[in-house]
């Protein structure tokens, strides 16, 4: 019988003394591990024993059962004895394969790519019809009375105006097909400034600053609701609150063994992300809001107008911020809603 | 008679020449033979503690590391995360397997499926804190709350995993620092030192480093520090100065060169000077940072103990470690993320090469103890929520 004789350094178990010893492996007897004064110190059968996974040229860990561990090094036949005694996966072998490795370097940054691109989004859509109708009430109405303690406050609109803008609302509602009860309201808010938002359960708030703004022209105003209907029919906020998830879960693990400097690189990068996400969202709602306004037989430009207005009152782009941004810019989408011709 | 002069012997032959003393040998000279030999400084007697300063030897490669960075990198995302938990413990692995002092090398012991049980209970909390979250403001609010108050307890839990998992000569460190005084440490003086408009910082993270080194243990044996006040201070409003210091020279200088620029309406300076801004901030966050990191690393270092078996010594230089943290930086971003591995072992290699370890006797004796077993719960939910204690 072949026996494999060694040199390695023995930790009897319980203490940190460190013995150097040798170390004689067999197929049929196991493992005896004998010191430099031909004392037997250990000797254990091999379903006795376990041994750290082999990891490129690291010195091989084994432990004995109740005896102690014994340190020695990664050599050829060491390994093979190893890997024929004891439990062991292939991972190394991967490792040690110049063109696995090659083929992981390509991998990576497709699959990365992907990941993000596709299977985040994929699955948002799926989660988006999975949210409890119930939930999505309460996640709006808190929402909302958060808003309305903190940036909101009543509007100054009369009643009669308010009302005139419903009914007109109510009709086009009609006209159009939909599957969530809307309600739209209005708010005072000097920080949104010219501004609409929808919630999840169909609740749109739109600003005094935004009807003072396009309110005497109510195409204007209308192209503004439909984008926010289309936020709400398409379950856009459920999608991005599953994407934002998704991806922050993503960064922390794929990149988990970042750390450091590279965490705040990794941070950025999961704002860059989201923005894609979001930009993507907006431009949904921007195309559902065209065609429903075409077929309401209004007028595209009528949108295009609305976000030239509302250009106006917001600060200057620049390129390096359009990355940084949850919205296209508005230039792109006056284009979009000017020059696409519908589908 | 002249009596032989024993001061240039050496220690053997002084030895030999005591065999030697016969009745013919004058008194004088055994008197003085006995007088030289005691006090010789190879006698063991004078050297009772027996100690050797030894280096702390990496012996890791780039090569070698990236290959198993990147295999298990694909691993982890072609099984969406779950593989992580392998490639934590072979990445882990890879660091402390290939640290060697005094011959012996450290290992990281901890178990995947341990890890990801961890894991799981980790992304679970974390994605019901950021879905309540999204959902109700008022839950987002009650959920911090009770954070506040687990904070304390995720570290030590998270600290207690660590060391549970890093052993040395086959003897385990362990953690034992309390729910109490953590977060007296972690919460209470944090909250307090606002009132003190920060200026009590230094003290603070003074005695959050002396709450974690002073818990650890290394088998039967504790760690001690005597951490000084004053080198917090130091360090810490040191800092401070020359963050400011950096920062107005920086927008003096930006400034100048931001009015070179045509203040044009097309929006393109602003895009160079929010650039210019961010570079700036980076680069003096890292200055600062590393100057505190740096004073401070060699001071737990030169000023820690473990009883009966070692001392140890840092000599890192504050630009030392601010060339490795900003050449780090800027290949990291070059190389978008590809030179992860490199940076890593440079890193490992240059904290090594300023670090030494004084091993006593009693090295050779330390007994393990048998502390419970301790459960990656803790360390996987800080790491979910971001909470990072790190060990020099």
């Amino acid at each position: 019988m072949n026996t494999l004789e060694v040199m390695g350094k023995f930790y009897p178990v319980g203490r940190s003394q460190c013995l150097p010893v040798t170390v004689l492996m067999t197929a049929s007897d196991g493992l005896r591990i004998i010191d430099l004064s031909n004392q037997l110190l250990a000797e254990t059968d091999v379903s006795q024993i376990q041994v750290a996974e082999k990891l490129s040229s690291v010195p091989r860990e084994i432990s004995l059962y109740d005896q102690g561990l014994v340190v020695i090094d990664s050599t050829p036949a060491v390994d093979i004895w190893i890997a024929s005694n004891s439990q062991q996966n292939k991972v190394s072998k991967l490792e040690s394969s110049k063109s696995t490795v090659l083929l992981c370097a390509v991998l990576v940054p497709v699959f990365l790519f992907a990941f993000f691109k596709y299977l985040i989004p994929g699955s948002a859509i799926l989660f988006a019809d999975y949210v409890p109708e119930s939930i999505v009430n309460i996640a709006s109405k808190h929402t909302l009375s958060a808003l309305d303690n903190s940036i909101l406050s009543d509007t100054s609109l009369n009643d009669e105006t308010q009302n005139s803008y419903q009914n007109m609302w109510r009709d086009i509602i009609s006209k159009i097909d939909v599957t969530t009860q809307f309600d739209i309201q209005f708010r005072q808010s000097d920080t949104l400034g010219a501004n609409a938002f929808a919630l999840p359960n169909g609740t749109i708030v739109i600003t005094d600053e935004l009807v003072k703004l396009i309110g005497d022209n109510h195409d204007l105003l209308t192209a503004i609701l439909l984008h926010e209907i289309g936020h709400v029919e398409h379950k856009h906020s459920m999608r991005l609150i599953s994407e934002a998830l998704a991806t922050s879960i993503a960064v922390n693990y794929f990149f988990a063994d970042l750390g450091g400097l590279v965490e705040f690189f990794a941070g950025v990068s999961n704002t860059v992300v989201q923005n894609q996400f979001s930009r993507k969202l907006e431009w949904e709602a921007d195309n559902y809001a065209l065609s429903k306004l075409v077929g309401l037989g209004m007028d595209r430009e009528s949108f295009a107008e609305a976000m030239q207005k509302l250009a106006v009152t917001l600060p200057k782009e620049s390129k390096l911020t359009l990355w940084l941004q949850s919205h296209p810019s508005m230039q792109s989408r006056i284009d979009n809603a000017k020059d696409k011709p519908l589908d | 008679m002249d009596n032989k002069n024993y001061q240039h012997f050496s220690f053997n032959e002084l030895l030999n020449a005591q065999q030697n003393i016969g009745s013919e040998t004058p008194p004088q000279e055994i008197v003085d033979l006995q007088a030289v030999i005691s006090a010789h400084p190879n006698n063991p007697v004078n050297q009772p503690t027996n100690k050797r300063t030894v280096p702390v030897k990496f012996l890791g490669k780039t090569g070698e590391f990236f290959s198993i960075w990147i295999v298990n990198l694909l691993l982890t995302i072609v099984t969406l995360g779950i593989y992580s938990a392998w490639a934590t413990v072979r990445n882990n692995r890879y660091f402390y397997s290939n640290t060697e002092i005094d011959g012996h090398r450290l290992a990281y012991l901890a178990d995947p499926i341990q890890i990801l049980k961890g894991r799981i209970i980790g992304v679970l909390l974390f994605a019901s804190y950021f879905l309540a979250a999204s959902f109700s403001p008022i839950a987002a609010g009650i959920i911090m709350l009770v954070l506040v108050f687990a904070y304390p307890l995720l570290i030590c839990m998270s600290l207690r995993f660590t060391m549970r998992m890093t052993a040395y000569r086959n003897v385990r460190f362990n953690f034992n620092g309390k729910y109490g005084r953590a977060f007296v440490v972690f919460i209470l003086l944090p909250i307090m030192s606002v009132f003190t408009l920060y200026l009590a910082l230094p003290w603070v993270m003074k005695k959050v480093d002396q709450f974690i080194y002073d818990n650890i243990t290394f088998g039967d044996k504790k760690l001690s520090t005597s951490l000084e006040t004053g080198e917090y201070f130091i360090a810490g409003l040191g800092a401070a100065f020359i963050g400011i210091a950096l920062f107005v020279l920086a927008s003096f200088g930006l400034g100048l060169s931001f009015s070179d620029l045509v203040p044009g309406e097309d929006g393109i300076d602003f895009t160079l000077g929010y650039a210019l801004f961010i570079v700036t901030y980076v680069a003096v966050i890292l200055i600062c940072s590393s100057f505190y990191a740096a004073r401070i690393r060699n001071h737990i270092f030169n000023n820690s103990v473990i009883e009966d078996v070692s001392e140890f010594t840092s000599q890192l230089s504050v630009s030392q470690l601010i060339w490795l943290r900003s050449s780090n930086f800027v290949v990291i971003v070059a190389s978008l993320g590809f030179a992860m591995p490199w940076v890593k072992i440079r890193s490992a290699r240059l904290y090594a090469s300023v670090t030494q370890v004084t091993v006593f006797a009693g090295a050779d004796n330390v007994i393990t103890k048998d502390a419970q077993s301790s459960s990656a719960i803790g360390e996987e939910v800080a790491n979910a929520f971001d909470i990072d204690v790190a060990i020099g």
